[in-house]
């Protein structure tokens, strides 16, 4: 077979879920040695054109055409990996290797595991639980699946949502490999600039329906924005911080992962976490949510407290109730009143965007960033004077960022404290006021705006530059 | 692999069928009774104009007298399976509540009223040892449940020491509490605590508590639910279920015995599941539960009337188990 000849080629293909159209006749050529990239908003079709080259949703009208034995890994973007099994163990479900007599070559999947996971740069032991791990870490195990073996096809459903900068890097370096042994990798990202630069053709779709396909040298990412939406996307406006009273005070803060963290919140402001996997910003958010115990320090919150964790699916939406159950969760009122809830949550759909059949669809029906604003109302819905925000924008594309963005902007101007943690270090610059740069639970430094540029606080979260409480640690007993 | 292999290997990775009908849960557990029903009905008609055996008021209200034992313990079920829990320990609860207020009532010379009040108690203490073992020793509710399901079989032995009470003996043959025939009381109680219950699980924010429990515990504590109470509602309210359905049988049946109900929990957990109760958690429905357990009701009462069926009713039934789960899993399939 010809190298340049399309691993796989879809035409005029349509995807149907129920009454809605997916997919709405895409024509497109996957190319051997080549790295496509998929971009649109949340509901534009990517998802599904990638489970309908994998094979797992049937097309519905058009043809896919691919050779036979064609080796297809495909790596969804939704993260449902069985806790009790070990690392190894799931890079091998169901694809067990064996030996004689039927029984399991151990040794053998564990090593090939490790070198799979080194291959992306997963720090994770072969024998570790995968229950123990963190969400990226977790990411990247699942990952390891489709790196363990050379493929023909790789599908990557947003890869790099969960991951941080550093785990991406590597990631990409992984994917390069690929690209260059022959394989042809489909890449679904909300991230333009990371599609910009590894990918060497870039797809952009909407409703359903293929907008353009470039050569990455030859679109630049403005273009690429407003193809995508349709038109152009007023960037983030900042509005100057009003300082008001203290809401939320941290004293020398100590729980699981966090090991001593002291900074003050004030209304109408927004305090950005930032840090790498492991470095304790989920474990402060969650502490001070009251869901971790507190072991040490001070810590006062004035006025209603909401937060919104990171991973919705394991810690925020509740798959069988409906959204406006998931709304209005735990429920307001002793006896719940239905068409007034209705009718509330049809304001939240409107006020936040949310693309949904309405207030009694489930969970599972919304994209992920339709998902991420539910909760969102779920916790605005309580009018919190404190905001906590876990990661409230990975895995969601740009349109719905800009909403949250903006949802942010609105509820801080409304005198609200704010404090997100976000592993992506332009979105807080973008977002906070000041920035707490955390490393293994301490907290490292502070850095206001005016300061703050995304090399500092990279040197400062990976440990590059030696903050003064750092080398003060050191210089500690 | 041409375009047709490739989509029959797709079909089998991960199908999405689109049925074009869907029924509720609680709509399908009541068309199969009627079906059921209108079958039995028609099977077991005599052809020389006697009355029909099965279809007349007094067969139903036999079907209804001993199915409501199932029912109001499957009302129990379907609250705990709903919040994501599981409870084995109805039949044992069952012949305890039995055996407690039949020594009270013919042994200790208690009042009726006390006697059963004491194994309504009994019920929802065995509950509430469920709840903690749950809750506090977060054991998972299996194990937790068998081991009450021990304990309450356990007991109710050591307090009866294989003797029964004959609570019939002690009371008056025309025996009407509240005017109401003792015969209907089982029916009633069972009526009453499917409307109580099901307002609770569909009107309440305890209901919907229940629910987002059963279908991701972790995101509803996160919500700021509080998980242990909604537990401890349920197992409670399962325990005491359980000793209202014990309660009732020795009153009604007129015994207390330590081997009443034997094997009782499986059947009440199937009858939930029929009426739509998810074993995964986070579905459930009262008013299903009780339609499963009549289904069942009438199966175990129109069988035996067939020539060869007294000796094939659990088989039937266990069939029958499985062709509804099956047919209720396809039916609530749908398309992401």
């Amino acid at each position: 077979m010809l190298p340049e000849s399309p691993a796989v080629t879809l035409s005029r293909a349509v995807v149907r879920y129920g009454e809605t159209v997916a997919v709405a006749g895409v024509s497109l050529a996957i190319a051997r040695s080549h790295v496509h990239a998929l971009i649109g908003e949340n509901g534009a079709g990517k998802s599904t054109l990638l489970r309908a080259i994998a094979g797992v949703t049937p097309l519905d009208q058009g043809t896919l055409t691919c050779p036979p034995q064609l080796a297809i890994e495909w790596v969804p973007q939704e993260l449902i990996l069985a806790p009790d099994l070990t690392v190894a163990e799931t890079i091998f479900l169901g694809r067990e290797r064996r030996g004689r007599g039927r029984l399991l070559r151990r040794a053998e999947m564990r090593h090939a595991a490790e070198v799979a996971l080194a291959r992306i740069g997963c720090g994770a032991l072969a024998t570790a639980r995968v229950g123990d791990l963190s969400l990226p870490v977790r990411k990247q195990v699942q990952l390891a699946r489709a790196f363990c073996a050379p493929a023909d096809v790789l599908l990557l459903d947003e890869p790099t949502a969960v991951l941080g900068a550093e785990a991406s890097e590597k990631l990409f370096v992984a994917i390069r490999q690929a690209r260059n042994r022959g394989a042809a990798v489909v890449l679904v990202s909300h991230q333009i600039e990371e599609v910009l630069r590894i990918a060497d053709t870039v797809t952009v779709l909407r409703d359903g329906q293929r907008v353009s396909t470039d050569p990455t040298g030859a679109v630049d990412a403005a273009t690429l924005v407003t193809r995508m939406v349709g038109r152009p996307v007023p960037s983030l406006g900042r509005r100057a911080a009003g300082a008001g009273p203290v809401l939320l005070r941290l004293r020398d803060l100590h729980a699981p992962g966090v090991r001593g963290a002291t900074f003050d919140v004030a209304a109408g402001e927004v305090v950005g976490l930032a840090g790498l996997v492991g470095a304790g910003r989920s474990e402060l958010l969650a502490t001070i949510a009251g869901l971790l115990p507190r072991s040490a320090g001070e810590m006062e919150v004035r006025g209603p407290l909401a937060f919104v964790p990171e991973d919705r699916a394991r810690n925020g939406l509740i798959p069988t109730l409906s959204l406006r159950e998931n709304i209005f969760l735990p429920a307001p009122q002793r006896w719940p009143q239905k068409w007034r809830e209705r009718a509330e949550c049809e304001r939240w759909i409107g006020r936040l965007h949310i693309r949904a059949r309405g207030p009694e669809a489930l969970p599972d029906s919304l994209s992920g960033g339709n998902q991420q604003k539910v909760l969102l109302a779920r916790a605005l819905r309580r009018t919190p004077k404190v905001l906590l925000l876990d990661e409230p924008t990975a895995g969601v594309d740009i349109g719905a960022k800009a909403d949250i963005h903006r949802i942010v902007h609105e509820h801080t101007g409304a005198g609200a404290a704010v404090v997100i943690a976000s592993s992506e270090l332009p979105e807080l610059l973008a977002l906070c006021d000041r920035i707490v740069a955390l490393r293994h639970g301490r907290q490292v430094a502070i850095v206001g705006r005016d300061q703050a540029t995304e090399s500092h606080l990279a040197a400062l979260i990976t440990g590059a530059e030696r903050s003064p409480a750092a080398a003060a640690e050191r210089s500690g007993p | 692999m041409n375009e047709d292999e490739r989509r029959s290997t797709a079909a089998k990775g991960e199908p999405i069928p689109r049925p074009p009908w869907r029924l509720v849960s609680g709509a399908s557990a009541a068309l199969i009774l009627v079906i059921e029903f209108a079958f039995f009905a028609l099977v077991l008609a005599p052809h020389d104009g006697r009355p029909n055996p099965f279809a007349n008021f007094a067969n139903i209200a036999l079907i209804l007298k001993y199915s409501s034992i199932y029912g109001i313990g499957a009302i129990g079920a379907a609250l705990i399976i709903g919040a994501g829990g599981i409870d084995l320990a109805p039949g044992s609860v069952i012949a305890l509540a039995s055996v407690i207020t039949g020594e009270l009532f013919v042994v200790g010379g208690w009042s009726l009223p006390a006697a059963v009040a004491a194994g309504l108690l009994t019920g929802l203490l065995t509950g509430g040892v469920a709840a903690a073992l749950v809750v506090r020793a977060q054991l998972p509710p299996f194990i937790a449940s068998l081991g009450t399901m021990g304990m309450a079989r356990g007991a109710a032995f050591v307090i009866t020491e294989g003797k029964f009470y004959d609570l019939s003996g002690h009371l008056p043959a025309s025996f009407a509490p509240l005017g109401i025939a003792l015969g209907l009381w089982p029916g009633v109680l069972m009526f009453v605590a499917a409307v109580i219950f099901h307002v609770v699980l569909r009107h309440t924010a305890l209901g919907r508590h229940m629910l987002a429990v059963g279908g991701n515990e972790t995101a509803a504590r996160y919500a700021g639910v509080r998980v242990d109470r909604v537990k401890l509602f349920v197992y409670v309210a399962g325990g005491g279920l359980s000793a209202l359905a014990g309660v009732v049988l020795a009153v009604v049946q007129g015994q207390g015995k330590a081997d009443l109900a034997t094997g009782y929990e499986l059947d009440i957990i199937a009858a939930a599941v029929i009426g739509g109760a998810s074993l995964s958690g986070g579905r459930a429905s009262v008013v299903g539960a009780v339609l499963g357990s009549l289904i069942f009701g009438v199966l175990r009462n129109a069988l035996p009337q067939i020539p060869g069926g007294t000796y094939a009713d659990r088989l039937i039934i266990g069939v029958a188990v499985v062709l509804i789960a099956v047919m209720d899993r396809l039916a609530a399939r749908q398309p992401r």
